[in-house]
């Protein structure tokens, strides 16, 4: 009890790991979601961001380690706590049979603090009329939808599992942005997957990137844009070999050149430039967008990735960290 | 809260019962005399409710065949379209939601099924409907056989919650309790032994829901 009232995390999770079959999909997971956050939750498909929240939602069980929500185990999670999450699964799972006020008099019962108001206002904003049956909504209405049922008990924390998936451009932004005006309003935590960066640049204030199962970064999203540089050397020849350093996620020759992408570019790497043999003709050091940061990370050696957690001097290479 | 799932399972299985319910209003006003095609009246030699009557054969048919829709429809829907993800997030433990599904469609079941044996049993009893005397006794094995059914409808249930890769490895459950209902029939002399061996199926098979529902991943 003691813990709900101090925690700093409405979400925590501690060396959490799921297999299936031989494969680990989880790997270690140790996760900190400050509260009034808006977190990105970021990784190719298949990297275990929905098996993580279907863990922290108690759909799916861990193998190893633990999670706690609002300061709470959730394998022991009680009611009255599941009452202050909300949790919009992917795809956006309604009873389909149902008109909108059917799903809004099915869910109503089950919540102390109900805002009606509230979910009409979110109907309205986005024009959802209540005799509507969900099986003739567009994926984006019944994401809407979704929103609307998750919003309307006031919940603390919101857990939203790719909530943009399937959805066009434009329904995109406007869910997103809703979102947040929705829901961040009143200093909620919101934990949300994606793997649409321009989705997460928008609205996370906190990312974290798992690749392969394992927590690769975990900081504040201008921090880990600003820690990624690519550093194009340009050669009058064949370009030499790159020697491995802290912070080096790739090396890749493109004809005369040799591009690097390196987490905390800084004297080290400099003073390796310039010691190399030959020395490039040109150095270009170029700053990244959050996709083009995400994408260099990410498509480096998995396994030797260096691993972030939100301060330089946390930035290291982790070559052991979660091999299996 | 109860009331809400309740609302619910009604609406999803309404089309059930409603099916099952025209089925045994034929099947019944057919039994008791008249030509449904024709609306012609026609005597009725037949004695109701004798162990391999028309209507004893009807009731197991229509019985089974409803418990199985009914629990499957209750429990392997949810997951083919992912709404349990929707509905065990509901603040209340996963006891009490699969309790509030589990009661609905055993009195569902029990109402539906229950209609035609009341009312042919109505008419039967009735003074001059049928040439040969009427004892509500006789009725006594059709409603073992009728509570016999709540073990194939949580077998049904069981078989549609467990996760299973294959529809064969799936239907365990329904396979195992398939004899039950032949020998709960042979043993209609020795009702109570049926009665008994009901009540201990349901609970095997309840615990075996509770246990899945807990420990099963809903993914």
């Amino acid at each position: 009890m003691n813990d709900q009232q101090t925690s700093d995390y409405a979400i925590e999770t501690h060396r959490l790991t799921k297999y299936y079959g031989d494969r680990r999909v989880v790997d270690g997971l140790d996760l900190k979601v400050p509260r009034g956050s808006v977190y990105g939750f970021l990784g190719r498909n298949g990297a275990g961001k929905s098996t993580t929240i279907k863990m922290l939602t108690g759909m799916v069980h861990a193998d190893a380690g633990c999670a706690r929500l609002l300061g709470e185990d959730v394998d022991a999670l009680r009611p009255a706590t599941r009452a202050r999450i909300a949790y919009l699964a992917e795809g956006h799972p309604l009873y389909r049979g149902m008109t909108i006020d059917q799903v809004e008099r099915f869910t109503r019962p089950f919540y102390r603090d109900w805002n009606s108001d509230l979910f009409q206002q979110i109907l309205d904003h986005f024009d959802l009329v209540r005799k509507a049956k969900i099986r003739r909504l567009s994926n984006g209405q019944r994401a809407q939808v979704s929103l609307a049922l998750g919003v309307a008990p006031e919940p603390e924390l919101l857990i939203l599992d790719d909530p943009t998936l399937g959805l066009d451009t434009v329904v995109r932004r406007d869910f997103l942005e809703s979102m947040i005006q929705i829901i961040h309003r009143q200093g909620r935590t919101i934990l949300f997957s994606s793997h649409i960066l321009s989705d997460v640049e928008r609205v996370a204030d906190r990312i974290g990137i798992l690749v392969d199962g394992v927590l690769r970064v975990d900081c504040p999203t201008d921090h880990f844009k600003q820690s990624i540089r690519k550093v194009v050397l340009e050669y009058t020849g064949d370009p030499p070999e790159f020697p491995t350093c802290d912070g080096l996620v790739s090396s890749r020759k493109v004809g005369t050149t040799r591009e690097l992408v390196i987490v905390n570019f800084g004297d080290v790497h400099r003073t390796l430039i310039e010691s190399a043999n030959p020395v490039p003709r040109s150095v270009e050091v170029l700053e990244l967008n959050l996709e083009d940061a995400f994408i260099e990370y990410t498509r480096g050696p998995r396994r030797s990735l260096p691993i972030f957690t939100g301060h330089k001097t946390d930035v290291q290479s982790h070559s052991n960290q979660g091999a299996a | 809260m109860f009331k809400a799932i309740a609302i619910k399972e009604l609406r999803e299985v309404a089309p059930l019962a409603a099916a099952a319910l025209i089925v045994s209003a034929y099947c019944v006003v057919l039994l008791t005399g008249l030509n449904v095609l024709t609306f012609e009246p026609y005597r009725v030699t037949a004695i109701p409710f004798l162990d391999r009557s028309v209507f004893v054969t009807f009731v197991i048919v229509l019985g089974t065949s409803l418990a199985i829709a009914l629990g499957l429809r209750q429990s392997a829907w949810e997951s083919g379209t992912g709404t349990y993800l929707f509905l065990l997030h509901r603040p209340a433990s996963r006891y009490w939601l699969m309790g509030a599904k589990l009661i609905t469609g055993l009195l569902v079941l029990l109402a539906t099924t229950a209609a035609p044996i009341l009312a042919y049993a109505l008419w039967a009893a009735t003074p001059g409907n049928l040439p040969a005397p009427f004892r509500w006794s006789m009725t006594g094995t059709v409603w073992l056989l009728w509570f016999a059914m709540t073990i194939v409808y949580l077998g049904a249930f069981l078989s549609g919650l467990r996760p299973a890769r294959w529809y064969a490895t799936r239907l365990l459950p329904l396979v195992g309790i398939a004899p039950v209902m032949p020998i709960i029939f042979l043993l209609q002399s020795k009702w109570m032994i049926g009665v008994a061996i009901t009540i201990l199926l349901d609970a095997i098979l309840l615990a075996a829901i509770y246990r899945i529902a807990e420990t099963r991943e809903y993914s």
